[in-house]
């Protein structure tokens, strides 16, 4: 994320009155060493957690991605306040954890954007499994070419589908800063999959 | 978690269709994961690298501007200087010379 690097850290205080399910309540229970309860929110956030870091890092290292997450949010329930939902903590630091991996890989010399964009899901299906994934992998491979800052609000708007003012807390950037993003996005995504431009879009586009 | 499907245009439309599939049984390896301290030994790991890489972002271009910086003053040095003049042989002054007890005219 670079600057949205956010704090990775919840406060808890007050979080119950905005928040009112069940999360808070399993994340204070977990925070003071209830294992059953932290199960619970893993089992609970795993599919989205791995959505998240799967856009970022490709599906052979998103696994890994999404345990380090439920590594982290397990160290920062101990220093647990809470003036953010907990979804929006776990979206946060999964979205960290995503760039970062993502970024190591300048470094290894050895996987480059176009080898991720080019990864493959090639498990045998039937057909109409195989259409459908055959889909999935040209989105994901779109979405893994995009850059990083305009990807992160792709994988949160597109395939979590969460609202603009979550997603600018998430990113630590304004509401108009994540929808201009998400414009852009889309025009980049569309010559990525060949699609045609759509006008209406162009009330979003507009960065501050 | 997903907004109104009203609110999206057929590019989000087709993002949200091709919502990464969920693995099965990711929660209970991830909170075996938890519990792993290898797991997390290879973490922090990884976190000291990336440490470092933060350290050597700010450390390489210092070291060059260093570098250029002496490159850049040693050569100054070098054309200020110019060519050495000869070594005048060794001539006392006045009073030495009454201290070397050689006669003056």
């Amino acid at each position: 994320m670079g600057s949205n690097e956010a704090s990775e850290r919840l406060d808890l205080t007050g979080a119950a009155e905005h928040e009112g399910d069940e999360d808070v309540r399993l994340a204070a229970r977990a925070a003071s060493g209830d294992a059953a309860a932290f199960r619970e929110l893993v089992l609970k956030h795993a599919d989205a957690v791995h959505r998240v870091v799967l856009g970022h890092v490709g599906p052979d290292e998103a696994e890994d991605a999404a345990q380090e997450v439920f590594l982290r949010m397990h160290r920062g329930l101990k220093g647990f306040e809470g003036r953010s939902r907990v979804t929006t903590w776990l979206y946060r630091i999964a979205t960290n954890v995503g760039l970062k991996r993502r970024r190591r890989r300048r470094w290894s010399f050895v996987r480059s954007e176009q080898a991720l964009a080019r990864q493959r899901d090639d498990r045998p299906g039937p057909e109409a499994v195989m259409a459908d994934r055959e889909q999935r992998d040209r989105v994901a491979r779109a979405v893994a070419a995009l850059p990083e800052d305009l990807r992160s609000v792709v994988i949160l708007r597109g395939f979590e589908g969460l609202p603009w003012e979550e997603i600018a807390r998430i990113l630590d950037v304004g509401v108009s800063t994540a929808e201009a993003r998400m414009a852009r996005a889309k025009d980049q995504l569309r010559v990525l999959l060949g699609r045609p431009h759509r006008s209406d879009d162009v009330r979003e586009r507009t960065e501050p | 978690m997903m907004s109104p499907p009203q609110d999206r245009d057929p590019l989000e439309e087709l993002l949200a269709a091709s919502r990464p599939a969920p693995v099965p049984g990711l929660g209970e390896r991830s909170c075996a994961a938890v519990g792993d301290r290898r797991f997390a030994r290879r973490i922090a790991w990884l976190d000291a690298g990336d440490g470092a890489r933060s350290i050597l972002w700010l450390a390489v271009p210092l070291l060059i501007a260093a570098t250029t910086l002496a490159a850049m003053s040693l050569e100054r040095r070098h054309s200020t200087s110019g060519p050495r003049r000869p070594e005048r042989p060794f001539q006392p002054s006045f009073r030495d010379a009454g201290i070397f007890g050689l006669e003056l005219e």
